[in-house]
C-alpha cells in the first residue's frame, strides 16, 4: 500500500513538474528564511548562556531618572560598590569589577591597539568561560598576569601555546600569559578578549581606587555578582535600595536606583552607556521573529493554496478509487501523506539553502551562528513538528473534503470542475499580499530613517573627515596639516563630538537650573564642519575674551557658544535672544558659579545615536588639552595621505600605535543596528516578494487552466485577447487591492511606533503606502501576465476542446 | 452567406499527420437551414469550428459574408465572429460562475452593444421559456434548461449565422424537440442555421443535409 502511494506521489511530481517545483521551492525558501531568522533570534536571546554557570551571574545597573533628561541606564557602578555589596548583602557570594580600555599590545613585530578588560583578580571565580590552558582561579592574581583568548594567542604568538610567554602593553609593561581561553562566540556581552589584573600598576581600576572620592559618582567599571547557592535575585533586589542610600546621598528629586540584571538578560536590557556589548533592541528582535513567522506564513499559504487547488482536479481519481474499494480513511492517509512528502522535500531542500546562506548571513551580521541540527534533538523535533503541521494543514482539504465525495457524482464529472474553496484561497492571497505590502512599507521607512540618521540628522559635513586620537598643537598636528592630501585640521575634545559627557547644573542669573554639558573646541571647529551660526558669531582669535581665563576662580570664564537645546532649556525665547546673555555654571572644582557670555548659537548636532536627544551643550575655546585631531582630506590620493599620516605619527615618537577612523564610517558603525535592520527588512521583503511571486505564478497557471473553457466561450462570443487579459489580471489585482485595507493601517501603526524610539526621526512618509501597493500590484500582475497572455492568445477552439 | 472552396484541415503531432478535412467545397445561402451529418470522427465538429471562425483551415478558401477569412488575423476573426455568429454547443458551454441572465449577457458584452440590454436578455430568455430561472446558476438547471439558455445566448444578439454542434446530443426527446423548434424558428426568421447532428429526425428539419465521411463531403441532399 505504502509503495503504491509513494509511486503515486512520485509520478504526480513527475507529471506536474512546474507545480511541484513551485510548491517545493517556495516552501523551502520560506522554511530556510524562517529557520535563519529563528537562529538569529535564538542567538540574540542566548547571550553568554554558553558560559557554564552564567545563569547565576548578575550585573549591577544604575537607572537614573533625572528631571529634564531622558532615562539614563548604565551597567557602570561606583568602584566601591563591588566590595560593599559583598559585605552588606549576605545573599551575594562574590563580586568582581571589569572596566574596558584600549591599549597597545606588542610581541615581537606584531603590534596593535586592542580592547581589554581590567578585572579584579577574582573575576574568574564568578565568570568561568571555557579555558584551553592555565588556571583561571589564579590567572589574574599576579599583577603581571594576563588572560587571552585563543584568537589573541594565535595573533601574537602564532599558536595556542602561549602560557608563560610575554607581551608588552603600551610598550612599557611586560605581562606574562597565565591562561588561554576558548574563543568567545559572537553572542557574548564581553567586548574584549584580553583580561588584565585590576591591581596592575597601570590599570585604570587601580588608578580609580587610588583616587577614590566617596562624594563622587563615577560609573566607570561594571560589577559582576554571583549569588550564594539557593539565594534569590528578588531577595537581593529588595536589599538594594537600602544599600544604595546607605552608600550615596542622592537629591530626593533625582530618582536614581541600583538594580541587578542577570548576565544572560543583559543584552536585551536598554543601556544608555555601558562597558559591555551594545544592547539589542528587544522590540527589533521580536519584530524580526515576527517577520520570520510572516515569511513562513506566506510560504505556507502558497503551499496550501496550490495543494488544494491541484487537489480539486483529482476528484475523478477519488471517485475511481472509491468505486474500486478505497475507504475514506485510505484516501485521507493518501492525501495527507502526499502533502507530508512535499513538505519533507521542502524541508530537506531548505537545509541545503541554510548551509549555503549561513556563512553570508554570519559575515553580514558579524556573528558565528551555527546550524548543528544533528546535535540538537529539540531543534530536530521542532522541525519535524513543523513538517507535520504544514503537511496536515495542506493535506487537510484534499484529505477530508475530497475523500467525502460520492463516487457517483464525481464520476458523472459534476464535481470535476470544483476549484477548491475559492473564497478561502482568495482570503489567503489577500493576507499574503497584506504581509508583502507591510514588509515593503517597513523596509522603506527603515531605509528613510537610516538615510536621515546618517545624513540629515547629523548636520555635520562629514565628507573625507578623519579623526585621529592625538595631541593638538604639536609638531605632529603641524606636520599633518601641511601634508599634500590634507585640506584642513582642527582640534577638539571628544565631548565636542559627543564621545563623552561632562555635564553640570547651569542657569541664567535669577533663572531655573538646568543640566548643561560642556565641550571644548579649537578656533575654527564649527566652520570646519560647515555649521552656520543661528545667531551671534563663532569663536575668533581676534576676540581676546573668547579664550577667557584658565583659572576656574577667575570672575569671568571664556565666552561660550550654546546649541539650540541649551538656549531653549536656559529659557531664551529665541537664538537671537540668547546672544550677549550671561550663563552661570556650577562646576565641581569651584565653590561659586562661573559666569560666561553667550556669543553665538549653533544648531543641535551630535555624533550620538539619534535614538537619544542632543544634550544641551555649551562650547568653549581651549587650545590646550584637546585630544582629537579632526583632519579633512582632499579626497585625492587617500591611501598615500593615510600612509603619510601614519608615518608622521611614528616619527613623532608617540607611545602607542595610531588610532584613526573616518567619520562617515564611524557614523555608519553608530547606526549599524539601524542599517542592519534596514537591510534585513529589505532582504525579507525581497524574499516575501519572491515567495509570493512563486505562489502567484502557480495560482495564475492553475486559474488560467481552470478558466480555459470559460475563456473559450468568451472568445467564441467575441471577446478579444485584451478583454480576456483584463479579466484574468483583474482577478489577481482584486486581492492585492483588498490587501491594502489590512496592510496600510497595520504597517502605518507599527512603523509609527518604531519611529517613536528615535529622538530625531522622519515623518512617516505617506507616499510610501501607495508606492508599496503599486509595487506589489505591479509584481503580482507581471507574475500572472505570462499565463494570462498565453491563455488569452490561444485559439478559442483549443480552449473549447480542453475538456 | 458563406462559401468554402477546397478547404483542408490537417492536425500534426510529432509523429503523425492526420487529415481531418479534405477538399471541402460548398456554399450556403443566407437564411438557409443546413444539417451536417456523419459518423463520429468524420470531421463534422472541425468543419463547424472552421465555419464559426474558432479555428482556421490549413488550406483552401473560406468566404463569409463576402470576406475571405481563411487566413484572416485573430483580431479580424474576432470582429466577424462578434458581429455575425451565434453558437450552440452540445455540452452547453455555460460559464459556471455566472447566472443564467449573465451568461446570456456575455454575447452582448463583447459587441459593446448596450442598447436595451436588460430587455433583450429578458426577451431572449422568454423566447426559450427560461425567464423564471434568470438568477439561477447553470449547475442548478437540468440539461434541457441549460441548452435553452445556450440558445437564448445565441439568439440574443440577432446573429446572421447560428452554428449548432449536436445541440440535442445530451437531451431527452422532449427537450431535443424543443431545441429544434427554437432553431427552426430562427431559420424561419431569416437566420442562417448550420447544425451538426447524428439524428436523422432532427436533420429532417433542415432544408439541406451535407454528409461527411473521413473528412470528405460524400453527399448533399436537399429536402
Amino acid at each position: 500500500m505504502f509503495r503504491h502511494y509513494l509511486t503515486s506521489v512520485l509520478r504526480s511530481l513527475a507529471r506536474n513538474k512546474l507545480y511541484a517545483a513551485i510548491n517545493i521551492i517556495g516552501l523551502a525558501v520560506g522554511f530556510a528564511a524562517a529557520i535563519l531568522v529563528g537562529l538569529y533570534v535564538r542567538d540574540e536571546l542566548t547571550y553568554d548562556k554558553w558560559i557554564p554557570g552564567a545563569e547565576n551571574v548578575y550585573v549591577g545597573f544604575i537607572v537614573a531618572d533625572l528631571p529634564g533628561r531622558p532615562k539614563f541606564m548604565t551597567d557602570g557602578l561606583p568602584g566601591d560598590f563591588a566590595a560593599a555589596l559583598k559585605i552588606d548583602i549576605p545573599a551575594i557570594a562574590d563580586t568582581a569589577r571589569i572596566e574596558p580600555a584600549v591599549r597597545s599590545f606588542r610581541h615581537g613585530a606584531v603590534e596593535a591597539n586592542e580592547r581589554l578588560y581590567f578585572a579584579d583578580a577574582n573575576l574568574f571565580a564568578i565568570l568561568k568561560p571555557p579555558v584551553i590552558a592555565g588556571n583561571l582561579a589564579t590567572a589574574l592574581r599576579r599583577p603581571d598576569g594576563i588572560v587571552i583568548t585563543r584568537k589573541m594567542a594565535r595573533k601574537y604568538f602564532g599558536s595556542d601555546d602561549a602560557i608563560g610567554k610575554t607581551i608588552e602593553i603600551d610598550r612599557a609593561h611586560t605581562m606574562q600569559v597565565t591562561a588561554v581561553l576558548k574563543d568567545f562566540p559572537s553572542n557574548t556581552n564581553l567586548v574584549a578578549e584580553i583580561f588584565v589584573p585590576g591591581h596592575a600598576v597601570f590599570s585604570q581600576l587601580a588608578y580609580e581606587d587610588a583616587h577614590f572620592k566617596k562624594e563622587g559618582f563615577t560609573l566607570n567599571s561594571s560589577t559582576l555578582l554571583r549569588l550564594i547557592p539557593g539565594a534569590k535575585a528578588d531577595d537581593v533586589a529588595r536589599a538594594l535600595p537600602a544599600f544604595f542610600h546607605c552608600h550615596r546621598q542622592i537629591d530626593p528629586d533625582k530618582k536614581v536606583n541600583l538594580e541587578i540584571v542577570p548576565l544572560t538578560d543583559r543584552h536585551l536590557r536598554p543601556t544608555t552607556i555601558g562597558n559591555m556589548a551594545r544592547s539589542a533592541d528587544k522590540s527589533t528582535v521580536c519584530a524580526l521573529g515576527v517577520i520570520g513567522i510572516l515569511i513562513l506564513l506566506i510560504a505556507i499559504i502558497n503551499f496550501v493554496n496550490l495543494m488544494t487547488a491541484r487537489a480539486s482536479r483529482r476528484a475523478m481519481e477519488v471517485g475511481i478509487r472509491k468505486a474500486t474499494g478505497a475507504s475514506r480513511g485510505d484516501l485521507i492517509v493518501q492525501f495527507v501523506g502526499e502533502a507530508m512528502m512535499y513538505v519533507m522535500f521542502s524541508m530537506v531542500l531548505s537545509f541545503a539553502l541554510i548551509e549555503l546562506l549561513l556563512p553570508s548571513l554570519n559575515a553580514f551580521l558579524a556573528r558565528n551562528i551555527v546550524f548543528d541540527y544533528w546535535r540538537e534533538p529539540w531543534m530536530l523535533i521542532g522541525l519535524a513538528g513543523l513538517v507535520l503541521a504544514v503537511g496536515l494543514v495542506a493535506g487537510a482539504y484534499p484529505a477530508f473534503v475530497l475523500s467525502a465525495f460520492q463516487p457517483v457524482h464525481v464520476l458523472k464529472a459534476s464535481m470535476a470542475k470544483t476549484g477548491g474553496r475559492h473564497g478561502l484561497r482568495e482570503a489567503l492571497v489577500v493576507l499574503q499580499f497584506a504581509i508583502l505590502i507591510g514588509l515593503i512599507v517597513a523596509a522603506g521607512v527603515v531605509y528613510r530613517q537610516m538615510q536621515f540618521a546618517q545624513n540629515e540628522a547629523l548636520r555635520l559635513d562629514k565628507d573625507q573627515v578623519l579623526l585621529v586620537e592625538g595631541p593638538c598643537h604639536t609638531a605632529l598636528s603641524d606636520t599633518i596639516r601641511t601634508l599634500p592630501g590634507v585640506r584642513g585640521l582642527v582640534c577638539s575634545s571628544p565631548n565636542a563630538l559627543n564621545f563623552g559627557q561632562i555635564c553640570n547644573d547651569a542657569r541664567r542669573p535669577g533663572g531655573q537650573k538646568t543640566l548643561l554639558c560642556s565641550a571644548q573646541v579649537d578656533y575654527g571647529f564649527f566652520e570646519f564642519y560647515g555649521l552656520k551660526a543661528l545667531a551671534g558669531r563663532f569663536f575668533s582669535e581676534k576676540h581676546g575674551m573668547d579664550a577667557g581665563s584658565n583659572d576656574p576662580n577667575a570672575p569671568r570664564q571664556p565666552s561660550i557658544i550654546v546649541n539650540e537645546s541649551a538656549a531653549r532649556k536656559l529659557g531664551f525665547a529665541s537664538a537671537q535672544a540668547a546672544v550677549g546673555k550671561t550663563v552661570l555654571t556650577e562646576g565641581p572644582s569651584s565653590d561659586r558659579p562661573q559666569s560666561s557670555e553667550i556669543i553665538g548659537v549653533v544648531p543641535d548636532f551630535s555624533l550620538k545615536s539619534i535614538r537619544d536627544p542632543v544634550n544641551a551643550t555649551a562650547y568653549y575655546v581651549n587650545t590646550n588639552g584637546n585630544q582629537y585631531l579632526n583632519v579633512r582630506l582632499t579626497g585625492q590620493h587617500v591611501p598615500e595621505t593615510l600612509a603619510a599620516i601614519d608615518r608622521a605619527w611614528r616619527q613623532s615618537g608617540q607611545p602607542k600605535p595610531i588610532t584613526r577612523k573616518f567619520l562617515d564610517r564611524y557614523v555608519q558603525g553608530l547606526y549599524l543596528d539601524v542599517i542592519r535592520q534596514g537591510q534585513i527588512f529589505a532582504l525579507f521583503a525581497v524574499l516575501a516578494v519572491l515567495i509570493a511571486c512563486l505562489g502567484m505564478f502557480g495560482l495564475s497557471a492553475f486559474t488560467a487552466e481552470q478558466r480555459t473553457k470559460e475563456i473559450g466561450i468568451r472568445k467564441a462570443m467575441g471577446a478579444e485577447t485584451g478583454d480576456i487579459l483584463r479579466l484574468l489580471l483583474w482577478q489577481f489585482a482584486r486581492p492585492v487591492l483588498w490587501a491594502n485595507v489590512i496592510a496600510w493601517p497595520v504597517a502605518g501603526y507599527l512603523m509609527w511606533r518604531w519611529l517613536q524610539g528615535f529622538a530625531y526621526r522622519i515623518e512617516l512618509p505617506l507616499w510610501l503606502f501607495p508606492a508599496a501597493s503599486v509595487l506589489a500590484l505591479g509584481i503580482a500582475l507581471l507574475t500572472v501576465l505570462l499565463h494570462s497572455w498565453l491563455v488569452a492568445c490561444a485559439r478559442p477552439v483549443t480552449a473549447l476542446r480542453y475538456e | 452567406m458563406l462559401q468554402l472552396n477546397n478547404v483542408c484541415k490537417n492536425y500534426r503531432t510529432t509523429e503523425v499527420e492526420t487529415r481531418a478535412l479534405a477538399d471541402i467545397s460548398f456554399e450556403i445561402s443566407a437564411g438557409e437551414f443546413v444539417a451536417i451529418m456523419g459518423p463520429s470522427g468524420c470531421g463534422k465538429s472541425t468543419l463547424l469550428n472552421i465555419l464559426g471562425l474558432l479555428d482556421q483551415p490549413s488550406s483552401g478558401s473560406y468566404r463569409l459574408a463576402g470576406e475571405e477569412v481563411a487566413k484572416a488575423s485573430e483580431h479580424k476573426l474576432t470582429a466577424i465572429r462578434r458581429a455575425l455568429i451565434g453558437f450552440v454547443f452540445q455540452s452547453f458551454n455555460l460559464i459556471d460562475d455566472l447566472t443564467v441572465a449573465e451568461n446570456v449577457e456575455v454575447a452582448l458584452i463583447y459587441r459593446k452593444d448596450k442598447s436595451r440590454r436588460k430587455q433583450r436578455i429578458a426577451e431572449a430568455l422568454e423566447r426559450v421559456g427560461i425567464a423564471h430561472r434568470a438568477k439561477h446558476r447553470p449547475q442548478q438547471l437540468s440539461g434541457g434548461q441549460q441548452q435553452r439558455v445556450a440558445i437564448a445566448r445565441a439568439l440574443v444578439s440577432n446573429p446572421k449565422l447560428i452554428l449548432a454542434d449536436e445541440p440535442t446530443g445530451n437531451l431527452d426527446t422532449a427537450n431535443g424537440d424543443a431545441v429544434m423548434g427554437y432553431l427552426t424558428g430562427a431559420a424561419k426568421a431569416g437566420t442562417t442555421v448550420i447544425m451538426v447532428t447524428h439524428s436523422l429526425v432532427h436533420a429532417a428539419a433542415a432544408q439541406r443535409t451535407i454528409k461527411l465521411l473521413d473528412g470528405h463531403v460524400v453527399s448533399e441532399t436537399k429536402l
